[in-house]
């Protein structure tokens, strides 16, 4: 799901963008900001582990102080509901260009909206599968594309190798590093998992093949539109679809591919919108998250009508966040890591710290809330044990939680002993609580 | 779908022929040129778009440009600015980049109107065959999608080209049985024939061109430099007498190597052939081949096809068009884009020398050794 997550923006206006500004050295400094990005996701995971079994927002707050903490949790959810904001306009925008133009943006907005905002209250699992089923057909699809492209490929494209010089394109790709500053995202499933191991393994491996779609896209754009004429397209990939000329009985090839191309951006939008509704359900100390769906989903909607038009919200989305807010999140985990360290924080088996914040109990109740789906493996997310599965087989999916957990004990001992416990439910918490 | 200049200054004037679905349908006997399965209508307009607009106040349907399937281009157009047809193929939704271009000589009206289509109901069909097999068969033409010709228009490595063709000779096939007024004058339409390809390059004013053509034999060996060759037919002088040797070239490949010394830029091609003798077609009289008699055959072949290669290559270096992509090896040399693009590589064109290494191997296509001997 994380490969969805950071990869899909690689069907849309992304390569056009690093074209432009890169040339033919654009994949260079994509594989650059990719090492970059791991590096930076080393120092998120580390954090991650000295924090093991506090959820989001709470291990903030450990870590650098209540109010700093939780300034920064906010400050983090701004800026990815701005670029999930504008990520949708995007998605809006090449619909209506590639399409359906005869339907309003708006519209297509808000279908994008309520199909994220869906799938957010219906919880982690319905995103889970959706991902892992999207999959193979947009590998495919790509696969497909290019083969049957061919004819139009022309390796002599990738060439002058270095682009712009090659201090031009590192330097870049280190400022490309905020393309993947939405993947502190992962913090929202942070306690979910029952091995820090598979967090680690999924993060990564989701970093690792969103880089590499990334990369292959780019280097796809610039094989089949030489630099710079790919430089004025919307969407270079549906356009290559359009253009495959396989003889004159086989025409509209773009259709078969269109939506598996598209669909990856609505589960990018709802993950986002879970990762970003756990944060606030956090934040306000809920139970659930469902109540601030509503208002998520009106204010993604008010930011993401801002743009005039597909090319503009693609350049606040690099203002706002890709060249800003992204780097600044990415480059944090390491800021935390040693923050926490020299605050002499330590993983709970290695003699763990009190529970820093008495909001324990609620900030657990609201993770447990949030993250009280069943999971399956998808789309580089961790696998749950039969065990947890089977106690959360009676929950809600990412909302109200209707029953019993198997051990419902204080949130502290949860804390303490993660990897035994079993999800709780918020109604059995805010019963243990009064 | 044709486009010409209009006769007033910056109007486009487009000729559509409009297939009639029920005529096609019913497999009605064509008569080509207008006749009962297509509907051929022209408007003058400030660009295409507009001119397809003023077609639909002729027209009971409601006009689509996403089944067009070519698109020709008029020569006097072609030799103007070609930028119009390039701009909307590229940016409108509805026109498909997967559309065919071709040049055509004199006016595209006079082109569509006075086309035949003998073999296809359908003269749309008929052009887009003509092509593919013009392409595939003979080697005479390149096939050109709107994507490529925009791709190459927008690129300084390459240059764009299109099939050239013309109105053949009246063929004299009158429908059997068919009055005059059911033929409406037939012996006018005439079957397309693939001259060889437009060159088109971008001129000092500005605008995108045409600037001539390669004629069919050089369009062969132009698509041999390219690389996208396929099988085609080479006539030789048939070494030791003077009859003519016809080869099919069957594959081919092609090695290039630039040298950049400043602004001084050589290429090196070599280029290998295999292909087979069209034995049936040796003068009766002559003995039969021999493997000494290979070996002198494929070192004229050789020659002839060097010849051709050199001949084409620098016709389009003269012309300023690089359709054969030169330049994308040309810019693998320099280290950087801002070095590329300061080289200015069209206007290095016409002082561009190559040099060509052709190898031809020929082994023999037929069942038997030699023709039979009548007793």
């Amino acid at each position: 799901m994380l490969a969805f997550l950071l990869g899909v923006k690689s069907f849309l206006i992304t390569p056009i963008f690093l074209t432009a500004e890169l040339s033919t050295g654009a994949w260079i400094s994509v594989i650059i900001s990719l090492v970059a990005g791991v590096l930076a996701t080393i120092g998120w995971l580390k954090w991650s582990h000295l924090t093991e079994g506090l959820p989001f927002l709470p291990a903030l707050q450990k870590t650098l102080g209540k109010p700093l903490g939780t300034l920064l949790c906010a400050a983090i959810t701004i800026s990815f509901l701005i670029a999930i904001s504008f990520s949708m306009r995007l998605f809006a925008g090449g619909a209506a260009i590639g399409l359906l133009p005869d339907v309003p943006i708006e519209i297509l907005l808000i279908t994008l909206i309520a199909a994220s905002a869906y799938s957010a209250w219906a919880g982690l699992e319905s995103l889970a599968r959706a991902s892992t089923f999207f999959f193979a057909p947009t590998v495919i699809s790509f696969v497909i594309i290019v083969v049957s492209s061919l004819r139009d490929l022309d390796l002599r494209n990738l060439t002058p190798l270095w682009g712009p010089g090659p201090a031009e394109v590192a330097l870049s790709g280190l400022r490309l590093i905020g393309l993947w500053g939405i993947l502190p995202a992962f913090a929202a499933v942070k306690t979910y998992v029952r091995r820090e191991e598979d967090l680690a393994k999924g993060v990564m491996g989701g970093l690792l093949g969103a880089g590499v779609t990334l990369t292959l896209t780019v280097i796809a754009v610039l094989l089949f539109f030489p630099y710079p004429s790919g430089t004025r397209l919307t969407h270079p990939m549906g356009i290559l679809a359009r253009s495959i000329y396989l003889g004159r009985y086989v025409q509209r090839v773009e259709a078969i591919f269109v939506f598996t191309w598209f669909f990856p951006s609505a589960i990018q939008a709802g993950f986002t919108y879970f990762a970003l509704l756990v944060f606030i359900a956090q934040m306000a100390g809920t139970n659930t998250y469902r109540p601030f769906l509503p208002a998520l989903s009106v204010t993604t909607f008010a930011i993401g009508a801002l743009p005039v038009s597909l090319y503009r919200a693609a350049q606040l989305l690099s203002t706002t966040f890709f060249d800003t807010a992204g780097i600044v999140t990415i480059c944090l985990g390491w800021v935390l890591y040693v923050v926490a360290r020299l605050r002499g924080i330590k993983p709970p088996d290695e003699g763990e710290t009190e529970p820093h914040s008495v909001q324990g109990s609620s900030q657990g109740s609201s993770q447990d809330a949030a993250l009280s789906a069943p999971q399956e493996e998808g789309g580089g997310l961790p696998a749950l044990n039969e065990n947890r599965a089977a106690d959360n087989s009676q929950t809600d999916r990412g909302g109200d939680s209707h029953e019993r957990s198997p051990d419902s004990t204080s949130t502290q001992h949860r804390i303490r002993n993660p990897k035994r416990d079993s999800p709780t439910s918020p109604r059995v918490l805010g019963k243990e609580r009064s | 779908m044709g486009v010409d200049k209009g006769t007033a200054s910056g109007k486009v004037h487009v000729t559509a022929a409009i297939a009639v679905p029920r005529t096609l349908k019913q497999g009605a006997g064509s008569e080509g040129g207008g006749g009962k399965t297509s509907l051929i209508l022209d408007s003058e307009g400030n660009d295409i778009v507009d001119a397809l607009n003023k077609l639909e106040a002729v027209s009971s349907r409601e006009f689509t440009g996403q089944h067009i399937s070519c698109i020709v281009l008029g020569e006097s157009l072609a030799t103007d600015d070609i930028s119009p047809i390039v701009d909307i193929f590229h940016r409108s939704l509805e026109f498909r980049p997967t559309t065919l271009v071709v040049v055509c000589r004199g006016n595209a009206r006079d082109f569509i109107r006075g086309l035949k289509a003998p073999e296809e109901v359908d003269i749309a069909d008929y052009l887009a065959k003509v092509i593919d097999t013009g392409y595939n068969s003979l080697g005479y033409c390149p096939v050109v999608t709107m994507h490529d010709f925009s791709e190459r228009y927008q690129t300084v490595d390459v240059s764009p080209w299109a099939p050239l063709l013309d109105l053949a000779s009246p063929t004299g096939d009158h429908e059997r049985g068919g009055s005059s007024e059911d033929s409406g004058g037939n012996a006018e339409l005439m079957p397309a024939a693939i001259v060889g390809t437009a060159l088109f390059a971008l001129t000092e004013d500005g605008k995108y061109r045409m600037v001539g053509h390669l004629h069919a034999e050089e369009t062969r060996a132009a698509l041999v430099l390219l690389g996208h060759s396929r099988s085609w037919y080479l006539d030789i002088n048939s070494p030791g007498d003077e009859g003519i040797l016809s080869l099919m070239v069957r594959h081919n490949s092609v090695r290039t190597k630039v040298d950049r010394q400043g602004d001084k830029v050589t290429v090196h091609y070599t280029i290998r052939l295999s292909g087979t003798i069209e034995e049936y077609q040796i003068d009766p009289q002559a003995p039969p081949t021999t493997d000494r008699s290979r070996i002198a055959i494929a070192e004229t072949a050789a020659q002839r096809a060097q010849h051709l290669f050199q001949v084409s290559f620098d016709k389009m270096m003269r012309l300023g068009c690089d359709a054969i992509a030169l330049g994308r090896s040309v810019h693998g040399t320099f280290r950087t884009m801002p070095e590329w693009e300061a080289f200015d590589w069209p206007s290095k064109l016409p002082t561009v020398t190559a040099t060509f290494d052709v190898r031809f191997d020929i082994y023999s296509s037929g069942f038997a050794f030699h023709r039979p001997i009548p007793r």
